[in-house]
């Protein structure tokens, strides 16, 4: 039963992962940016979210009213303005920015909430579970969260698949030049996808500051593993980023099973095995470059 | 050569730059409503800079003027001079691979309706519908043509500029698609088209531009170009 227990609180560990794990796919798979400050942006988001509770005393839910907007519209004016006219520089030039916003934010971050750690107070969502058996046991929380992970990557890949802008976003991924020859922004369809992608990563600020505890120098671990996430499940596909997402879950959650130590080290394992014996992730979409 | 026509296109004295290397010279052109002109000449003449000094995207001398019915093009972005009326079937059509045939076709789509939609494109081109899920990157070259011609339609554009339609085709294919092409210009379509097949240039064609080395060489009604005038100005010889 403990297996399975590890398995199960695996799966719902892994939601959050997926839902970190988002909007890096996203920026990565459709505007081949690697975006070194994403976990930083995920735990500016759970800051965002803490003030504006606090503020308003509202549940931390609510605040993903203001959370998400005010990260897509980031996300967009840092596309818009900064990221995009970087690309012009090279591929290298982007990476160079989000790594100089990611040593930014968290020197802002410390500045500004010290180095104390936090949590965003969930109330009884939080602590109420449902017992499956007498040994099995799950939290609303991590079952919501899980649930929102799916839908989030479920939209996603609708908007993608039928959407106008998500067949700009196909198009300008696939040939940024002909794709302005045919009429399509660039620069904004750049933009809009980013602005989507902070929008994400808005909800996995708040879900996972209340699932878990944050301080202003987390960002770099949560990069790593959405990272992981992304390549177990296979570059530019978003369901491959849910599976990997969940894989990574389950790993460290046995791995921790074994020896509690060993959960994290589980998850890199994994990751790497999957690098070596499918380079191109479990579920690599055949027609993508 | 003034017909009473309007003039649509139209090109001053245009130098095309890719950095120091000078790729047009002094490049005047005047195409007006509703004919269609060819551009020849030899590989590296220049033929695909003039289309790319139309769309923006090849740097021009200050002095060099791009206008579309009067309206300098200057400093806008290649998308915004589509939405001013001008569009390019690019040199090896240039599809979207992983989009399908009808996704291909619905990007270039205008909101504002006109002659040309998905359907009377299906009707110009009849195996197209067939292929309309399929992703473009799998079709054959010829059917890539046909999608790429389709894109460049259903923008609805005022000039519609083609860059050799007819490379790395059976002829059979070219007979075909510049079958369509006529069919187009019968509908009233301006049209600029590159193309190094002479024969099939002539054939749609009211006015002739040879290009060679970044300059004009001949520029002259078609009815009026004789087979030993366009050799002559393709290799440099003498006529
Ligand atoms: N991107 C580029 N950078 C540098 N030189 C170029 C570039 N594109 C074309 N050229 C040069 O400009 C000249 C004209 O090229 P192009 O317009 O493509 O010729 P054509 O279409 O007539 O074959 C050629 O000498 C070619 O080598
Ligand atoms: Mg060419």
């Amino acid at each position: 039963m403990t297996w399975v227990n590890a398995v199960v609180q695996g799966l719902l560990l892994g939601g959050v992962y997926a839902l970190y794990a988002c909007g890096l796919s996203l920026v990565f798979g459709v505007l081949r940016i690697v975006n070194l400050a994403h976990g930083d942006l995920t735990v500016l988001a759970a800051f965002l979210a803490l003030v504006v509770g606090q503020a308003l005393g509202v549940h931390p839910l609510l605040t993903l009213l203001v959370v998400v907007p005010a990260l897509a519209a980031a996300g967009y004016a840092l596309q818009h303005a900064v990221l995009f006219p970087a690309l012009r520089g090279g591929e290298l030039a982007p990476l160079l920015v989000t790594f100089g916003l990611s040593v930014v934010l968290q020197n802002l971050l410390l500045e500004a909430f010290s180095a104390d750690t936090r949590s965003l107070p969930a109330g009884t969502l939080g602590t109420a579970g449902l017992a499956l058996t007498d040994l099995l046991s799950v939290g609303w929380l991590a079952v919501l969260t899980l649930g929102v992970a799916v839908a989030v990557l479920v939209g996603l890949q609708l908007l993608i698949s039928r959407t106008a802008i998500g067949r700009a976003m196909r198009a300008t991924s696939d040939d940024p030049e002909t794709a302005q020859l045919m009429g399509l922004d660039d620069r904004k369809v750049y933009a809009v996808a980013t602005a989507i992608a902070f929008a994400t990563i808005a909800v996995a600020g708040v879900f996972s500051g209340m699932r878990g505890t944050f301080t202003p120098t987390l960002g770099p671990q949560l990069l790593i593993f959405a990272f992981e996430a992304v390549i177990i499940g296979g570059l530019g596909s978003l369901w491959g980023t849910l599976v990997g997402g969940l894989v990574l879950g389950v790993a460290q959650t046995v791995g921790a099973q074994i020896q509690p130590s060993y959960g994290v080290l589980a998850g890199h394992l994994v990751f790497l095995a999957v690098l070596a014996a499918r380079p191109g992730g479990i579920l690599r979409r055949a027609e993508r470059r | 050569m003034n017909t009473g026509l309007t003039p649509l296109l139209r090109l001053v004295d245009v130098d095309a730059w890719y950095g120091h290397f000078q790729a047009l010279r002094g490049i005047d052109l005047t195409v007006h409503d509703g004919e269609t002109v060819a551009v020849i000449g030899a590989n590296g003449a220049g033929k695909t800079t003039l289309l790319r000094s139309v769309m923006g995207t090849v740097t021009l001398s200050p002095q060099s003027r791009v206008e579309l019915a009067g309206v300098e093009l200057g400093s806008r972005r290649p998308h915004e001079r589509v939405r001013e009326g001008v569009t390019l079937v690019p040199e090896g059509r240039k599809l979207f691979p992983s989009l399908t045939v009808r996704e291909n076709l619905e990007i270039a789509a205008t909101r504002a309706r006109g002659r040309w939609d998905l359907d009377s494109v299906y009707d110009l081109f009849p195996n197209l519908p067939l292929l309309a899920r399929r992703a473009a990157g799998s079709l054959s070259g010829g059917e890539q043509q046909a999608v790429a011609i389709g894109r460049g339609l259903v923008a609805n554009p005022r000039v519609l500029m083609l860059d050799e339609v007819s490379l790395g085709l059976a002829p059979v294919v070219v007979e075909r698609l510049y079958g369509a092409l006529a069919e187009i210009a019968s509908s009233g379509m301006t049209m600029l088209v590159v193309e190094q097949d002479v024969g099939q240039a002539l054939r749609i064609a009211k006015t002739v531009l040879c290009l060679r080395a970044g300059a004009t060489v001949l520029a002259a009604p078609a009815a009026e170009v004789t087979a030993a005038a366009v050799t002559a100005a393709y290799f440099g010889a003498s006529a």
